[in-house]
């Protein structure tokens, strides 16, 4: 370096304790970010095993944080060209006050005087302060065993796990895992047909000798991909009523509950308005009447329309129907239960009782009304919810009582004022005399004296 | 030039430190201002102090006078002083054959140091009288125009309690002060030192360190010293930062500031932290040369607008806002 002339050798030693400075930068900036990146790392891991996902999850984000890391290396450590905020910057971390970044930019400028003695002076000094600089003092390496040893482990952790290694994970977490693992080795064929197996035995197109044997072909084939569900096929095969006739039962027993629960809370709904407890009454009876119909006519499949008893074919329908009406009749005892509710009209036609009327609350004579109680009832209960809102005196300040989201609460009003029929200049009031307090000021500022 | 650039860098600061030494024989606790003096002088600049009576101020200028090899003259400024009276007038001579002749007499302004006693004592248009010598250091008499003899500083002084009566240097005239120095009052150390040396009987007496000609010498080193463009950009950062329009203007400068510093400004700093430099043992300005003379540069050179005037802010503070806001680096 002896040959080299002040100006290149100011230039180079700028540009080496900026590297070196930004070296130590970046490594900072690894020191804080690796442990980090190591510990999402093994999270993955753990993740990847508990859940299943594919083993490349962790093995993609581990090589995104790599090369996050890497990149941010390379840029921050760069070598790069040094200016005058590079050479301030340095300067000032060397504490040379000023003479290393004033020297750069006599070195770094074209056209000065050859014979320029005192430039050649303030540069020749300048080198010499600047080689008496410690710079590996100055930006000593960034040392933090503690935080490599613990990345170090974290990340050897984590590639064991993403390898397999057993013990590294309990194995009651990797439970689904597990399975996920072996579904994925099931074939599609072999889903489509365990699909298909399903869906024939939910809609009871098998016969039961049918039905029984798919279940035992299902729990062959689901023993391989979830022991857990294995077991509840075995609990299905032992429990699960074949035929249509079960499924009549099962329909009965369900009429009959609902009924019960009707009794039940027609007995809890002493609280109630009159007419709720009328229309839950009603729907109780209503219900028991049905069930014990249902009892009468098992073994007639032909009930005819004239004698009011249903075919063993509308099953499905019967069961739309106990649900609709369980939900009508929850929805009943929930607008009634609403603090100072306004009494409801039961318009809906069938169970729900009331008279004949015109449009969609009318009385159809039909049981199917109970979904149009629904909706009645739906819509009564948001009126009374909105109506209960607005209270007098509270939110509403007028007698007026519309919607809450209608009310005006400006206190801004309009004052009439006559305008004047043309500007009189002997009425025109005189300016604000100036304050006592700052009419020196005034003085002063205006009149130089 | 036989001497190399360090021997002129040790001979600069070894001159400065035995004027600063030699004045604080006498003047004791206003080390600052007597530097900052010392420095308006090499850079062939004036100076105007302001205090409040009976700080030191006229002693300071007298013995500066006394230190230096150097003509004195003091004008005591009151309200019928009349141009003629500091420059000088032309009087009607006889010759000894007979016949009459105008012969110029010169004013107290023909000196090298002048010392302005209260200033803002005289009328604009006496105070008028020093504009040409301060900046031109030519004095223009009818048709005639005398070269004053250099180095030549003004130093100026005023009161800044009583205002009854005086008339408040125009801008113009202001801005032909290289620094305002405000003289404070001494610490209560400095007061013994000040009570031992004046009321004994015996005077404190100093010796002439320089003269002129090397005054002179020591100006023309200022201004050898080479200063980097990052740095003279921060000066002139600076300067235009005093005006409320520039994009480097702090808040208080937008509120309170009229007009800002003119370019006599960046020249002072300049040159100041030039001076500063060699003070140092530098042959280089830093930044921190140009911070160092940036409040006594700029704070007459700051005009306040109504608002400011009325809240009676301080243009050192609105200084120290420029001196934080503006940036190092451009």
């Amino acid at each position: 370096m002896s040959g080299a002339s002040p100006s290149d050798r100011v230039q180079e030693i700028v540009v080496l304790a900026d590297r070196r400075r930004r070296s130590r930068d970046a490594v900072k900036v690894l020191v804080r970010f690796a442990p980090m990146a190591a510990g999402a790392l093994l999270a993955f891991a753990f993740l990847t095993k508990i859940f299943g996902w594919p083993a490349a999850v962790p093995a993609v984000i581990g090589g995104a944080l790599v090369v996050a890391l890497v990149a941010t290396m390379v840029v921050l450590g760069r070598r790069r060209p040094s200016t005058d905020a590079i050479a301030a910057h340095v300067d000032d971390d060397a504490s040379l006050r000023g003479e290393l970044r004033s020297a750069h930019w006599f070195a770094a400028t074209p056209g000065r005087p050859a014979n320029d003695e005192w430039a050649d002076f303030h540069l020749g000094r300048a080198v010499s302060r600047a080689e008496q600089v410690d710079w590996t003092s100055l930006y000593p390496p960034v040392r933090a065993t503690r935080t490599w040893a613990a990345t170090g482990v974290m990340l050897v952790v984590a590639v064991l796990i993403n390898a397999g290694v057993p013990g590294l994970v309990p194995a009651s977490w990797t439970r689904t895992a597990g399975a996920a693992g072996e579904a994925t080795s099931v074939s599609d064929e072999l889903q489509k047909k365990l699909e298909a197996l399903l869906a024939a035995i939910e809609e009871g197109r098998l016969s039961a000798a049918d039905t029984k044997a798919s279940l035992e072909q299902m729990k062959d084939m689901m023993a391989k991909i979830d022991p857990e569900l294995q077991k509840k096929i075995d609990q299905l095969l032992k429990d699960k009523p074949l035929g249509d006739q079960a499924n009549n039962k099962r329909m009965d027993l369900d009429k009959e509950t609902l009924a019960e629960r009707a009794e039940r809370d027609k007995a809890s709904s002493g609280g109630l308005p009159e007419d709720v407890r009328w229309a839950l009454e009603d729907l109780a009876s209503r219900l028991a009447q049905q069930s014990a119909d249902r009892q009468t006519a098992k073994g007639n499949p032909g009930a005819s329309q004239e004698t009011g008893e249903k075919g063993m074919g509308s099953a499905q329908a019967e069961a739309a129907q106990a649900t609709a009406a369980e939900a009508a009749m929850q929805m009943v005892r929930e607008a009634a239960s609403e603090a100072d509710a306004a009494k409801m009209m039961m318009g809906g036609g069938g169970m729900m009782g009331g008279d004949s009327q015109s449009g969609a609350g009318g009385n159809k004579g039909k049981e199917t009304g109970a979904a149009d109680a629904l909706l009645i009832a739906q819509a009564l209960r948001k009126e009374i919810l909105e109506a209960t809102s607005d209270t007098l005196g509270a939110n509403i300040n007028k007698e007026d009582l519309r919607r809450k989201t209608e009310q005006g609460t400006s206190s801004l009003g309009f004052t009439r004022v006559q305008v004047p029929a043309g500007f009189e200049r002997g009425r025109a009031d005189a300016p604000q005399p100036v304050p006592e307090a700052r009419r020196d000021l005034l003085l002063k500022y205006f009149i130089r004296r | 030039m036989t001497t190399t650039v360090a021997d002129q860098i040790d001979l600069f600061r070894e001159r400065f430190v035995r004027i600063t030494k030699e004045v604080g024989r006498r003047i004791v606790g206003h080390e600052e201002i007597v530097e900052k003096t010392v420095t308006s002088l090499l850079a062939g600049g004036h100076v105007l102090l302001e205090g409040i009576p009976g700080v030191g101020k006229t002693s300071l200028v007298h013995t500066l006078a006394d230190v230096l090899h150097l003509k004195f003259s003091r004008i005591q400024f009151t309200p019928d002083l009349m141009p003629a009276d500091i420059v000088g007038t032309n009087i009607v001579q006889e010759h000894a054959h007979g016949g009459m002749f105008f012969e110029f007499q010169q004013g107290p302004i023909f000196a090298n140091v002048v010392l302005a006693d209260e200033i803002n004592r005289a009328t604009p248009k006496t105070q008028s009288a020093l504009l040409e010598a301060m900046q031109e250091l030519t004095v223009s008499v009818g048709k005639t125009t005398y070269k004053l003899e250099q180095p030549f500083l003004v130093l100026a002084t005023q009161n800044p309690l009583e205002m009854e009566g005086t008339y408040p240097l125009p801008e113009a005239q202001l801005d032909r002060f290289f620094f305002k120095l405000r003289v404070q009052y001494p610490p209560e150390a400095a007061m013994h030192q000040i009570l031992d040396r004046t009321t004994q009987d015996s005077t404190q007496e100093v010796t002439r360190v320089l003269d002129g000609p090397e005054i002179l010498e020591m100006r023309h080193v200022a201004r050898a010293v080479p200063i980097a463009k990052p740095v003279q950009a921060y000066a002139i950062r600076l300067t235009l930062g005093s005006h409320p329009d520039s994009p480097y203007a702090p808040p208080l400068v937008k509120r309170y500031v009229r007009y800002g510093a003119s370019p006599r400004a960046a020249q002072a700093l300049v040159l100041a932290g030039k001076i500063h430099a060699l003070t140092r043992g530098n042959a280089f300005v830093s930044v921190e040369d140009v911070r160092s003379a940036v409040l006594p540069a700029l704070r007459h050179r700051i005009l306040l607008n109504f608002e400011g005037e009325a809240e009676q802010v301080n243009p050192d503070t609105i200084v120290a806002e420029l001196l934080a806001s503006v940036p190092t680096e451009g």
